[in-house]
């Protein structure tokens, strides 16, 4: 067994074995991670692969959460059939945004700004919606939570943490495969010059809009989970722009346009914000805001100190003397 | 030699500024065409317009008998014409291999057939060395080596070279030509290049076109067009007359 599999078997091990060592606290922050990463992942796929930049990703995560909350609520259908109709109804809104955009030859700035768009349009019309709870919020029957009740997606906290993991890795595995076939390819030459990767023969509006569709799937199928997960749903937070600015955060931080990036990203920015705030909780300090402010201050230093993001940095003073690029 | 691509009546203009105008001429199976003239002439429109970047306003292109004008480029491109663009245009980002895999992708289903592909043209182009460098890396007579082997991976019938020896020494240069002119006899893909070198055309060129104000010149066996008076006052402006060609 070499290094490497022993590694990677010790990883999984810790993994695995997390919910039984660890508090409730402790638990909670893992799978906030684990969801920010495949949010993350999701929104890495469409910048860092394909190059356009979305700043309004909560709206593929709010979208999924609220289709499939709004089965359960009104008509207590699970998460296992709501999850395709919220992936459906994700790729109905990516279709019509993607297609607009890269059919008028919207790109840059202008795509970026769309994207918030659609996103803001979006909360606004849910936030006058009877139906989806308006302003006051939807709120799902939490029922049970000491057994494992995987039919309705409901149990103790190790269950969501559990299906958070199967999703980052889930969504770890499906974007190293796309990353390393023809779309990767195709993606990665689109993202660094458009009009050479049309002329070596890439329908660059099909790449394009494939990203977007596969990239708001995953983030609606991880929106599911954060319905189920949070139980509550309220427009003005779900698809706020802050929240599609923590989407991003951890993949910028952790290395735009690799595998690994989002995952690191997401986990530096929660270990540095909520230990921070413990921190600060435990000196006996109330000091609102503070996470902002560590986020702000973690988006300057990976800016300024490592531009390519924390995961590359490593990556080359792990390895060799060429400059290769990380995976 | 059968026609490959033909060119009829080609005209555009930008804003009331006319480009080109009326300008007909065709390329034959593995012939090799140099496009020259002054600067503004009209040759990069003339490639754009094959290579579907801009429509043109008058006139039809056609390759094989099959309409060119009205696609994308990456249709054309599919069609069987590649293109080298004038400043280079590597995926700086991409290793040198990649950056040839996306274009050995085009047309070839399977991954590991497709590398073993972009690796034979690196090797080629004497870039097999750098193969995992990410492209930025690479000096200007490499990167226009990697923009040759990128467009030559798609396999074109037609290859579009918009100044390719520019920048280059005189030494680069000849190595580049040599390379050239043995691919494109292995191969046999036809050849349009615009090109300010003239070691470049003299040694590639079977014919030569030549474009002033928009508007075709000349069109002949390069030695020939050349040495035509009026083409050598089009390059070098009336004074230059009586004489040889630059």
């Amino acid at each position: 067994m070499s290094a490497r599999q022993a590694a990677l078997g010790l990883g999984a091990l810790a993994l695995l074995g997390f919910p039984q060592l660890a508090g409730a606290y402790a638990l909670s922050l893992a799978t906030l991670v684990l969801y920010l990463a495949t949010t993350g992942q999701a929104w890495n796929l469409m910048m860092g692969f394909a190059g356009q930049l979305s700043l309004g990703h909560a709206l593929y995560v709010g979208i999924g959460a609220y289709s499939a909350g709004a089965l359960f609520f009104h008509f207590g259908i699970g998460p296992w059939i709501g999850v395709w109709v919220a992936i459906a109804c994700s790729l109905s809104v990516a279709l019509l945004l993607g297609g607009l955009a890269f059919r008028f030859g919207i790109s840059g700035v202008y795509f970026a700004l769309l994207t918030i768009a659609f996103a803001e349009f979006t909360r606004v019309a849910f936030d006058h919606s009877d139906w989806l709870g308006g302003p006051g919020g939807m709120f799902l029957e939490v029922g049970q939570r000491d057994h494992w009740d995987l039919v309705h997606f409901r149990g103790p906290p190790s269950l969501y943490y559990y299906a958070a993991l199967g999703l980052a890795l889930g969504t770890l595995g499906l974007c190293t495969w796309l990353s390393r076939g023809r779309a990767g390819y195709y993606w990665r030459a689109i993202r660094e010059d458009e009009a050479a990767a049309q002329a070596l023969g890439i329908d660059t509006f099909r790449w394009k809009l494939l990203a977007v569709l596969a990239s708001s799937a995953i983030s609606a199928t991880s929106g599911v989970f954060l319905a189920f997960y949070q139980n509550n749903l309220f427009p003005e937070q779900v698809f706020h722009i802050s929240r599609s600015i923590e989407i991003l955060l951890g993949p910028v931080i952790g290395g735009v346009g690799t595998l690994l990036g989002p995952i690191f990203g997401s986990l530096l920015l929660t270990l540095l914000s909520d230990g921070a705030t413990e921190l600060l909780g435990a000196l006996g300090w109330e000091l609102p805001g503070t996470k902002q402010v560590l986020y702000g201050l973690a988006l300057l230093c990976v800016v300024v100190f490592l531009p390519n993001g924390v995961w590359p940095a490593l990556y080359q003073a792990w390895g060799r003397r060429r400059p290769r690029l990380p995976p | 030699m059968t026609r490959l691509l033909e060119v009829a009546s080609v005209g555009k203009s930008f804003r009331g500024l006319r480009a080109l105008h009326d300008v007909s001429f065709e390329v034959g199976t593995g012939e090799r065409v140099a496009v020259i003239g002054p600067n503004g002439a009209g040759k990069t429109t003339l490639f754009n317009l094959i290579c579907g970047v801009q429509k043109p306003d008058a006139g039809h292109i056609h390759l094989r008998g099959q309409r060119l004008d009205g696609l994308r480029p990456d249709q054309v491109c599919a069609r069987g014409v590649g293109r080298t663009f004038q400043i280079v245009r590597p995926f700086s980002g991409l290793s040198v291999l990649d950056n040839v895999l996306v274009g050995a992708l085009h047309g070839e289903r399977r991954l590991v057939v497709a590398r073993e592909r972009a690796r034979a043209i690196l090797e080629r182009l004497a870039l097999a060395e750098k193969w995992d460098q990410p492209a930025q890396t690479l000096t200007l007579p490499e990167r226009k080596r990697l923009e040759l082997a990128r467009a030559l991976a798609t396999r074109p019938e037609l290859l579009l070279l918009d100044e390719v020896m520019a920048g280059l020494r005189p030494t680069e240069c000849d190595q580049l030509l040599a390379v050239l002119a043995d691919l494109q006899r292995s191969q046999g893909f036809a050849v349009l290049l615009i090109e300010h070198v003239l070691r470049a055309v003299r040694a590639l060129a079977e014919r030569v076109v030549v474009l002033h104000h928009g508007e075709l010149i000349a069109n002949g066996v390069s030695e020939q067009v050349l040495r035509d008076p009026a083409v050598v006052a089009s390059y070098l402006g009336p004074d230059a007359l009586p004489g040889a060609a630059p």
